[in-house]
């Protein structure tokens, strides 16, 4: 085998690109019906670029008014292709309507990286450890695709991603935007991962938390419970978020959720940590981010004390 | 000479490296490669052993825009290796996964990569090792003259050991593994080289210009060329940019194709074909008596090389003895062995092997004062090294501010205890490590010939100062100190003063930027090229019909007007006359001074996460004078972050064959800015006579203690002692799971 064929060893080096600059939704979509591929920060997409020497057609979706648009009503929002995650963390009504998507968002690469990168192709790129898509699942988020005929729909994010860096987008398709439901009364969401820096780093663990509280401010009235970076795709922990339904959030049942998110996920050893660490970050996330959102549903209640 | 581009830094004092750097007005290599310059790459071994059975390159050079081919037959006879040539420019036995079997020329980087494609290399897998026990346990040589793949065996045994073994009533014993890192430099390496007939200049980032114009000068000679060395602007190297294939094969093709030849590293390739720190095992034991005399110490180091040899001789001998100097020890027993395998060659890298041994040593040190009940400050000021001493190994100290750095910490950690009562709970664990360090400043057994450093001053015919040195700019902006020594010993204006460096058409012999020598070899050559100018000018000013006590500018004045400015032209050097060449167990005064330090840190341990945050962050260190405290100050802070990604964070993970599976910054974790944490520098200054103005150097020591202190304030906060580098969460949590440190029970209920 010569050594020059094996992907591992060919130097990467952005190879000459023909780039496309459509100015509306329409040009687009001819564009991407015939196999241009489309960038949107480039973060991901140069990067594989560089180290695949493909794709060489690339449609920049920056320029399009209709996807740069970050809508925000009383109780969802709409998030364009082209709403880079600088502009997400930097929304106060987007904070308080979907916080944990905010902490998700917060944490991607550096600053430089997050004015360039776009929450759509975090969710596009389709990584088990993208750090928006297990907030996206606590909001119930839907993706709004539009295919070259210009048919619409809408899917839910947790069908739409199939497995890593496998979506549901068919050939042709373009996502114009990221619909979620925005918090109610006495409702608070949290993401939280695990990294062994603190910036430039990809989550070895993530938990994101939506929790709201019945009437009594005490008994919790509905849990959404979602994991990233421990299956292929990220999973909902739906049996623990159960568990929590219907009673207090004391410490032995936030302890018992904790050991059922961490039964449940499906970690891998890889060289950035094993299966079993990995779980008992699941365990650890999963207290704090349930312990976070639960504070932010009731200000001023806190299940342990602060460390 | 040098065409256009600068080999010179710039004339105003403040943009001499580091603020030209910050402002992005550096000239990289890679920045002055012209577009039509040909482009140079290699075909990498996949196998990390294995012989090549053939190779054919007919069908990358039909490959439009390929210009030709080099294989190992091309460089037959040339061995890379300055402490053993056992590295080939190509070669027929692939020892490492991506060790250069074949390089392709071309007129554009997408033909290059199509032309390496095409290349075709038929290998014989041969069986690897990728561990020093696997390696001994091979039977099959990597290196033929190296049948037990022992690279080299290093013994030392001072003071009388039987006799000091009675005395000793306490033993402490461990077994410390610590990784291999790369360097992590931002510039990869890149090498331009451009062709004037029989003339080659090299172009690249290095240590050492005037080695490498040595090592190569004789080779490309044989090709009937001659060559000189410029070394631009440096992106960092920390002891990696030394002698390196490419040049070699950049330098061929050049001389064959008559055309200016380029290579930049892609950063992968650069991490998989760079080098790396050392990688150790070391088992080491200390005695001491029950009062906390410290007596005996005993080290064993299994040494990981890689596959060739670059420093990694006195890298392990290093490891073995220089630690030893910092206590008052009475018998010492080191054996090393530096042994081949099929990693990435290793190197040295800031601190040399003393990183590693710290790691090993101070954690003992507290282990013995645990055991002792003594405080671990008091335990090692009991046992400091003195001014005036003789180590057991040879070190004649001069100046030694140990002890203070000592104090200083202790001080530094009461304080912060005081004043902020750590809220320790059943998940947050804190507590406080301290470790201590000392460096060589050169190594007067690095080259046997001598240990010397030249500078020249001339007057240029507007009367601007050009201070001529074969020292490189490595980043440290050491030699802006050598144009501030200058402008103040001759009360010159240091805007009047312009610096030439690392081009070795012009400059004088400069033996290079490393071992923390730059300032202080290079400072007093400086200022002795600074008496001898100044006796010139009282010479010419009497010559002229001025007094003899003229002020240096008004004499470079009237020399400008009397046209007499060519008179004025001296070299000064430094050569210390007190060192002595070691012998080989590393016996000898190695260094005219040394240094130095002392650190204590801060940590939070997550026993949930195993997640060590350094809350605060002390860094004593004795460096003699401080000569500029700004520079000094990065110094340290540098060298302490750079220690924390050592410490908890940075590695090179190899796959069993042999493959690095993180080749690039994202899963080699340097800290980054936002790692940072509070540091405070404290310097507690001696006056070394034998310094430039009673200065010793900073340099590699503030990485020296960095993973011992923070090993030691895990075990503190923690008590599970950590005997691996890196500290991961992961590793550390593992540590306590098997301490039976209960982690995630936050409450009770
Ligand atoms: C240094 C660095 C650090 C990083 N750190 C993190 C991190 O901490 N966490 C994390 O989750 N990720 C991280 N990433 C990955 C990356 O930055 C994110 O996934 C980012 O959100 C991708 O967005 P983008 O706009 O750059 O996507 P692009 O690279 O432009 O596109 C990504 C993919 O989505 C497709 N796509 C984009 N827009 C559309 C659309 N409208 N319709 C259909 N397909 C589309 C593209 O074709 C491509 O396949 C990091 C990357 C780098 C280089």
């Amino acid at each position: 085998m010569p050594p020059a064929k094996s992907p591992a060893l060919r130097p990467s080096h952005l190879p000459p690109v023909e780039l496309y600059r459509p100015a509306d939704l329409g040009e687009l979509l001819a564009h991407a019906a015939d196999g241009v591929h489309l960038l949107a920060g480039g973060t991901d997409l140069v990067v594989w670029a560089s180290q695949c020497g493909e794709p060489r057609r690339l449609a920049w979706i920056g320029s399009i008014d209709q996807l740069q648009t970050l809508d925000i009503t009383s109780d969802r929002a709409h998030i364009g292709a082209a709403v880079t995650l600088s502009r997400i963390v930097r929304s106060g009504q987007f904070r308080s309507l979907a916080p944990a998507v905010v902490d998700g968002a917060a944490v991607v690469g550096s600053v430089q990286l997050r004015n360039q990168a776009t929450l759509v192709g975090n969710v596009c790129t389709a990584s088990p450890g993208g750090d928006t898509i297990p907030a996206l699942h606590v909001h119930d988020a839907a993706l709004d695709i539009v295919s070259a005929a210009g048919d619409r729909r809408s899917v839910k994010i947790s069908d739409f991603v199939h497995g890593p860096g496998q979506t549901g987008l068919n050939t042709g398709e373009v996502v114009t935007g990221v619909t979620l439901r925005g918090l109610g009364q006495r409702e608070g969401s949290a993401f939280s991962r695990f990294t062994q820096r603190n910036a430039l780093d990809l989550a070895i663990a993530s938990v994101a938390a939506c929790l709201s509280f019945e009437s009594d401010g005490r008994t919790v009235a509905r849990a959404h419970l979602s994991m990233g970076a421990v299956g292929p795709t990220v999973l909902d922990a739906d049996e623990a978020a159960r568990s929590l339904v219907g009673h207090p959030l004391e410490p032995a049942r936030l302890r018992n959720c904790a050991d059922l998110t961490a039964e449940c996920c499906r970690p891998i050893t890889d060289h950035r940590a094993s299966a079993d660490y990995r779980r008992q970050l699941v365990r650890t996330l999963t207290m704090d981010v349930v312990d976070a959102a639960a504070e932010r549903a009731i200000p001023g209640w806190l299940a342990v004390e602060a460390p | 000479m040098t065409g256009e581009q600068p080999a010179t830094s710039s004339p105003a004092p403040a943009a001499a490296g580091v603020p030209d750097r910050a402002r992005g007005l550096a000239r990289y290599t890679a920045d002055l490669i012209p577009p039509g310059t040909v482009l140079v790459g290699l075909a990498r071994s996949p196998y990390a052993h294995a012989r090549v059975s053939s190779i054919d390159i007919q069908a990358a050079l039909k490959i439009p825009g390929v210009l030709a081919a080099l294989t190992p037959a091309d460089f037959d006879d040339i061995a890379l290796g300055h402490q053993g040539a056992d590295e080939p420019v190509l070669t027929r036995v692939a020892r490492y996964v991506g060790d250069g079997i074949v390089a392709v020329a071309a007129s554009d980087q997408d033909a290059l990569l199509r032309g390496i494609e095409a290349l075709h290399i038929d290998y014989e897998i041969l069986p690897h090792a990728c561990s020093v026990d696997d390696a001994l346990a091979l039977d099959q040589p990597l290196h033929p003259a190296f049948l037990d793949n022992v690279a080299r065996r290093f013994s030392a045994e001072r003071g009388d050991w039987e006799a000091a073994q009675k005395r000793v009533s306490t033993w402490v014993e461990g077994t410390f593994q610590t990784q291999a890192v790369p360097h992590a430099y931002l510039e990869p390496r890149a090498t331009l080289v451009r062709v004037y007939d029989d003339r080659l200049e090299l172009v690249t980032g290095t240590h050492f210009p005037s080695v490498l114009a040595e090592t190569y000068g004789e080779i490309v000679a044989g090709w009937g060329a001659r060559l000189e060395v410029v070394t631009p602007d440096i992106g960092g190297s920390f002891g990696a940019k030394w002698e390196h294939p490419t040049h070699l094969v950049c330098l061929a093709f050049a001389h064959r194709l008559r055309r200016d030849v380029a290579m930049v590293l892609p950063r992968r390739d650069d991490m998989i074909s760079g080098r790396t720190r050392v990688a150790m095992r070391i088992q080491m034991r200390i005695g001491a008596t029950d009062d906390g005399e410290l007596i005996a110490k005993e080290t064993m180091i299994w040494a990981d090389n890689g596959a060739y040899t670059g420093h990694g001789p006195s890298v392990t001998l290093a490891a073995a003895i220089r630690m030893d100097n910092l206590y008052r020890f009475s018998a010492l027993n080191a054996q090393a062995q530096l042994i081949y395998t099929n990693n990435v060659p290793s190197e040295c890298f800031r601190g040399f092997g003393s990183p590693q041994s710290a790691f090993a040593q101070e954690q003992l040190i507290d282990e013995l004062a645990e055991q002792l009940r003594i405080d671990p400050i008091e335990l090692r000021r009991r046992n400091a090294v003195q001014p005036g001493d003789t180590t057991l190994h040879g070190w004649q100290v001069g100046s030694c501010g140990f002890n203070d750095c000592l104090d200083a910490i202790k001080d530094r950690i009461q304080t912060h205890r005081r004043e902020n009562p750590m809220a320790t709970s059943d998940r947050y664990r804190f507590g406080y490590g301290i470790a201590g360090a000392t460096h060589a400043i050169s190594n007067r057994g690095y080259d046997h010939r001598f240990d010397r450093d030249m500078m020249s001053l001339a007057v240029e015919p507007n009367g601007v100062l050009r201070i001529e040195s074969g020292e490189v700019e490595i980043g440290c902006g050491t030699v802006d100190l050598f144009a501030g020594i200058v402008a103040d010993h001759l009360e010159l204006d240091r805007e009047r003063i312009r610096l030439v460096l690392g081009d070795t058409a012009t400059v004088p012999h400069g033996l290079g930027c490393f071992a923390s020598r730059t300032a202080f070899f290079g400072g007093r050559a400086a200022l002795d090229a600074s008496r001898r100018f100044a006796q010139l000018c009282g010479r010419l000013a009497i010559d002229i019909g001025l007094p003899a006590d003229t002020a240096i500018a008004s004499v470079i004045e009237a020399a400008v007007t009397a046209n007499r400015t060519m008179e004025l032209r001296v070299t000064g050097s430094y050569e210390p006359d007190h060192v002595t060449v070691p012998d080989e167990s590393g016996y000898g005064n190695i260094s005219p001074a040394y240094t130095y330090a002392t650190h204590g840190c801060c940590v939070r341990v997550d026993t949930a996460t195993g997640l060590t945050t350094v809350v605060c962050y002390w860094a004593a260190h004795d460096t003699g004078q401080v000569l500029n405290p700004q520079r000094a100050r990065g110094q340290v802070v540098g060298g302490v972050v750079q220690g924390l990604g050592f410490a908890l964070a940075e590695t090179t993970l190899v796959d069993d064959r042999g493959h690095m599976q993180n080749p690039g910054y994202l899963d080699d974790r340097v800290a980054t800015f936002a790692d940072a944490v509070p540091i405070e520098c404290i310097f507690t200054p001696t006056f070394e006579k034998e310094g430039p103005r009673g200065a010793k150097t900073i340099a590699e020591p503030p990485i020296i203690p960095v993973a011992a202190c923070v090993a030691n304030a895990i075990y503190d906060a923690t008590g599970a002692r950590q005997w691996r580098l890196p500290m991961t969460p992961e590793w550390v949590w593992r540590s306590l799971c098997a301490k039976g440190v209960l982690a995630p029970d936050r409450t009770a209920d």
